[in-house]
C-alpha cells in the first residue's frame, strides 16, 4: 500500500481496535468490556521517532504492544517493512521479529534474573542464528560498549546492576539483532531523573548512529518532546491529535493536548506557575461520555460536543486533530 | 535549627523540629546510615520540600519522623512536635501524635485506604478516633471534610468504596482522613507521583489551598523539581542520607550552590518548546548512587559522581557552609576552596 507523494513509511497502522473483557469481580460486578483502542491509525517514517503521550488508560501502551505483537488487536492492520505484520505467525514472525524489538519500562521485570547480562544480550542473536562462538562474544562486547557498559558487565546478573545499568542491558539486547524499529514503552519512567536523562541521551545517540526508528511511549510529554519527530496524543482509546512534535508543542490544537503541554510546562522549574487547566479525570472507558469523550472536561465544549464524536482529520501542515473547534482557547 | 527562615511580617511558628536525625539500616548484619544527621524545622503556613532521588534517604526520614523506622534500624537524634520530644515517646504515645498532630498522605492512595470500608466509614473512624463525637455528628463532619477537599457530591461519596474512585479522588479521600483530627503538620510523601499529569496539578493546588486556609506546616517529599519550584517555600536537597543543600526555594532555583543540585536541575526533562532542546542531549550527572553498603564512608558521598571534585572531597566530609542565601555541603562554598583545588 502506498501513499502518493510521500515516502513509504517504515510502519503504517490502520484502524487498530482492541477490547478487553473485564473479569467479573467478587462483588458480582464486571463482565464488562473495556474498549482500550477505538480505531487508531499512525505511521512511522524510516529513521524517525513517533512519540505516544497520554495518561494511564489512554490506550498508548496497548497500541505499542500491538505493534510489538504482544497483543493481538480485534481489528486493524499494520504494514511493517513491506509485510502484513499482523498476519505473520510462527517461524515467519520469529524470523521477522529481529527487525522490531522492544524496551520495557522496568528492566527488573524484563530481564531474566537468573541469567548473566551477556547471555541475555546474546540470546536473540543465538535464537535468530545471527552469530555464534567467538563472533557472538565479540558482538556482545560491542553491544555493551554501544550502550556505555564495560565488557565485565557480561558476567553480571541483573541483581548486581543498578536500574540504569539494567536498562542499558535491556537496550543492548533490543539492539542485538540490528532492528529497524524499537518500541520503547516508558523506558525511563522507573528510573531516577539523573539516570533517566542518561538513558534518553543514549537513545538519542543510538538513533543517530544506527538510523533507528523509535515508537517512544511515555506519560511525560517533556521527555517525548526531546526525542520525538512526531507526537500522537491519546485520550480514552483514541488519538485526539497527531503532528510534527515542534508544531504540536508550540501550538496544540486539541484542548486536551493543550492541557498536557501546560502540565509539562508546569513541571519545568524555570517556568512560571499557573493554575490547573483541566477539571476532572479520565472517565471510565467502559461507559465513556457521549459525543466527544473529552467534552465533560473540556474548557471549550459546546452543545454539539456532547452529541457528536469528532473524527481525527487532517488540519493542514501534516497535522491531524479530533476536535470541532481546533485551536480555540477556553 | 539551621533552617534559614526568610522573615515574613509575623515570625512563623515552629511546629515540628528534627535535630540531627540518624537512621541506620542493617545490611547483612552491618548498620549503614540511610539518614545521616538531618536537621530542619517546619513552620506554620509554610511548605518545606525535601527533594532527593532513590537512595537519598527521604523515605526513611519520613518513617523515622513518624516513629515507623523498620525493624532492626537504629534511630538517633531528636524529633520535637508541639513542644514534645517524640523520640522519647513509647509506641503508644507516638501513635497518639501520629495522625492527631501530624497528618499524612502517601504516594499510593489505593494502598493507604482500606478496600473493604466505604470512604465515609474511614473518614468517620478517623474523626472519632481523635474526638468522642456521635456517629451522626461525625458523619456531618465527614461530609464537610470531603467538601473541603473538593470531593464532587461529598454526601454521596460517603457510600463509595475506594476501588470505585479514580486515583485523584482517592488522594482527596486520604487528605480528608489526614485532616480529620485537625493536625497542624502535614507530611505529604510523593502525593502525586502515582497520578496523571493533569490530575497531579489539581491535587497540588488543593494542598496549597489547605496549607493556606488551615495554616498548616507541610513537609513535601518529592523527586520532582518542578513540584518543588511551584509548591514549596523552602527546600532541602538530600543525597545519600545527608542534606547537601538547603535554601529558600526561589534562591535555590536561581543560584543552586551544590554541584549535585546543579546537575539535577540540568536533568529535569524540560519541554522542548519551539524546537529548542529537541534532540539535544541532557547535561547528565555521571553514574548513579551506589547501594547503601557500597557508598564511600570517608569524604563527600557525591564525590564519585561530581565533576568538580578535588583532593579533600574524597577524604573529608564537608559541613553545611553558608552559600548565597542558603547552605551547601560542598568545599567549593568555602571562600578559599578554589585556590586549594
Amino acid at each position: 500500500m502506498t501513499t502518493p507523494g510521500a515516502a513509504e513509511p517504515l510502519l503504517r497502522a490502520e484502524g487498530l481496535t482492541k477490547r478487553f473483557a473485564l473479569q467479573r469481580g467478587i462483588s458480582g460486578a464486571g463482565g464488562e468490556v473495556l474498549p482500550a483502542l477505538r480505531g487508531v491509525s499512525f505511521a512511522i517514517a524510516p529513521g524517525q521517532t513517533l512519540g505516544f503521550v497520554g495518561e494511564s488508560g489512554s490506550g498508548k501502551t496497548t497500541a505499542g504492544r500491538i505493534v510489538a505483537r504482544l497483543v493481538q488487536p480485534d481489528a486493524g492492520r499494520i504494514l511493517f517493512d513491506g509485510t502484513d505484520w499482523l498476519a505473520l505467525s510462527g517461524a515467519a514472525l520469529r524470523q521477522r521479529r529481529r527487525h522490531l524489538q522492544v524496551v520495557f519500562q522496568d528492566p527488573q521485570n524484563s530481564l531474566n534474573p537468573r541469567m548473566r547480562a551477556g547471555a541475555q544480550i546474546a540470546e536473540p542473536l543465538r535464537v535468530q542464528g545471527l552469530a555464534r562462538g567467538g563472533a557472538l562474544a565479540e558482538r556482545v562486547r560491542q553491544l555493551l560498549s554501544d550502550v556505555g557498559l564495560g565488557a565485565e558487565t557480561a558476567t553480571r546478573f541483573p541483581s548486581d546492576l543498578s536500574g540504569g545499568q539494567r536498562q542499558r542491558v535491556a537496550i543492548a539486547r533490543a539492539l542485538a539483532t540490528s532492528p529497524r524499529l524499537v518500541v520503547c514503552d516508558e523506558p525511563v519512567s522507573a528510573l531516577d531523573v539523573s539516570v533517566g536523562a542518561q538513558i534518553v541521551n543514549l537513545l538519542l545517540d543510538l538513533r543517530e548512529r544506527a538510523g533507528l526508528s523509535y515508537l517512544f511511549i511515555s506519560h511525560d510529554l517533556a521527555v517525548v518532546s526531546r526525542i520525538a519527530d512526531r507526537i500522537a496524543v491519546f485520550y480514552l482509546g483514541a488519538i485526539v491529535e497527531e503532528g510534527p512534535a515542534q508544531d504540536l508543542i508550540a501550538r496544540p490544537l486539541h484542548p486536551y493536548a493543550r492541557a498536557l503541554v501546560a502540565a509539562a510546562v508546569e513541571s519545568d522549574p524555570s517556568a512560571p506557575p499557573r493554575a490547573p487547566v483541566l477539571p476532572g479525570e479520565l472517565p471510565s472507558a467502559v461507559n465513556p461520555p457521549s459525543g466527544c469523550h473529552f467534552h465533560p472536561r473540556c474548557p471549550i465544549a459546546r452543545p454539539r460536543c456532547a452529541q457528536e464524536a469528532p473524527i481525527l482529520s487532517d488540519s493542514g501542515s501534516g497535522r491531524r486533530v479530533a476536535c470541532f473547534y481546533p485551536g480555540e482557547m477556553g | 535549627m539551621v533552617t534559614p527562615a526568610p522573615a515574613p511580617a509575623k515570625a512563623p511558628e515552629p511546629l515540628l523540629s528534627v535535630e540531627q536525625l540518624r537512621v541506620e539500616l542493617p545490611v547483612d548484619g552491618v548498620l549503614y546510615p540511610a539518614v545521616d544527621g538531618v536537621s530542619f524545622t517546619l513552620f506554620a503556613g509554610r511548605t518545606l520540600a525535601v527533594v532527593g532521588e532513590s537512595g537519598s534517604g527521604k523515605t526513611q526520614l519520613v518513617r523515622a519522623i513518624l516513629g515507623l523506622a523498620p525493624d532492626g534500624a537504629r534511630v538517633g537524634g531528636k524529633v520535637f512536635c508541639a513542644g514534645r520530644e517524640l523520640t522519647a515517646l513509647s509506641d503508644g504515645g507516638w501513635r497518639a501524635v501520629r495522625g492527631r498532630q501530624i497528618g499524612m498522605v502517601f504516594q499510593e492512595p489505593a494502598a493507604a485506604l482500606d478496600p473493604v470500608w466505604t470512604i465515609g466509614a474511614q473518614v468517620v473512624e478517623a474523626i472519632r478516633l481523635h474526638e468522642p463525637v456521635s456517629r451522626a455528628m461525625a458523619r456531618r463532619r465527614a461530609v464537610e471534610l470531603l467538601a473541603e477537599v473538593a470531593f464532587p457530591e461529598p454526601a454521596r461519596a460517603l457510600g463509595e468504596y475506594p476501588h470505585r474512585l479514580s486515583g485523584g479522588l482517592r488522594q482527596r479521600a486520604c487528605l480528608a482522613i489526614a485532616l480529620a483530627s485537625s493536625p497542624k503538620v502535614l507530611l505529604a510523601d510523593e502525593p502525586t507521583a502515582s497520578l496523571d499529569a493533569t490530575v497531579a496539578l489539581q491535587i497540588l493546588e488543593l494542598l496549597e489551598r489547605l496549607r493556606r486556609e488551615r495554616d498548616l506546616a507541610v513537609l513535601l517529599i518529592t523527586h520532582d523539581l518542578g513540584i518543588v519550584a511551584k509548591h514549596s517555600d523552602d527546600v532541602l536537597v538530600l543525597y545519600s542520607g545527608r542534606v547537601v543543600e538547603q535554601a529558600a526555594t526561589a534562591a535555590l532555583l536561581r543560584a543552586p550552590a551544590h554541584p549535585y543540585t546543579r546537575g539535577l536541575l540540568h536533568c529535569v526533562p524540560a519541554l522542548a518548546r519551539q524546537g529548542r532542546l529537541r534532540g539535544e542531549r541532557y547535561a547528565v550527572i555521571a553514574g548513579s548512587l551506589e547501594d547503601l553498603s557500597a557508598r564511600p564512608r570517608a569524604g563527600c558521598a557525591f564525590a564519585p559522581r561530581c565533576p568538580e571534585r578535588f583532593a579533600p572531597c574524597e577524604t573529608r566530609v564537608p559541613e553545611l557552609y553558608a552559600a548565597g542565601e542558603g547552605l551547601s555541603r560542598c568545599f567549593l562554598s568555602l571562600p578559599a576552596a578554589r585556590s586549594d583545588g
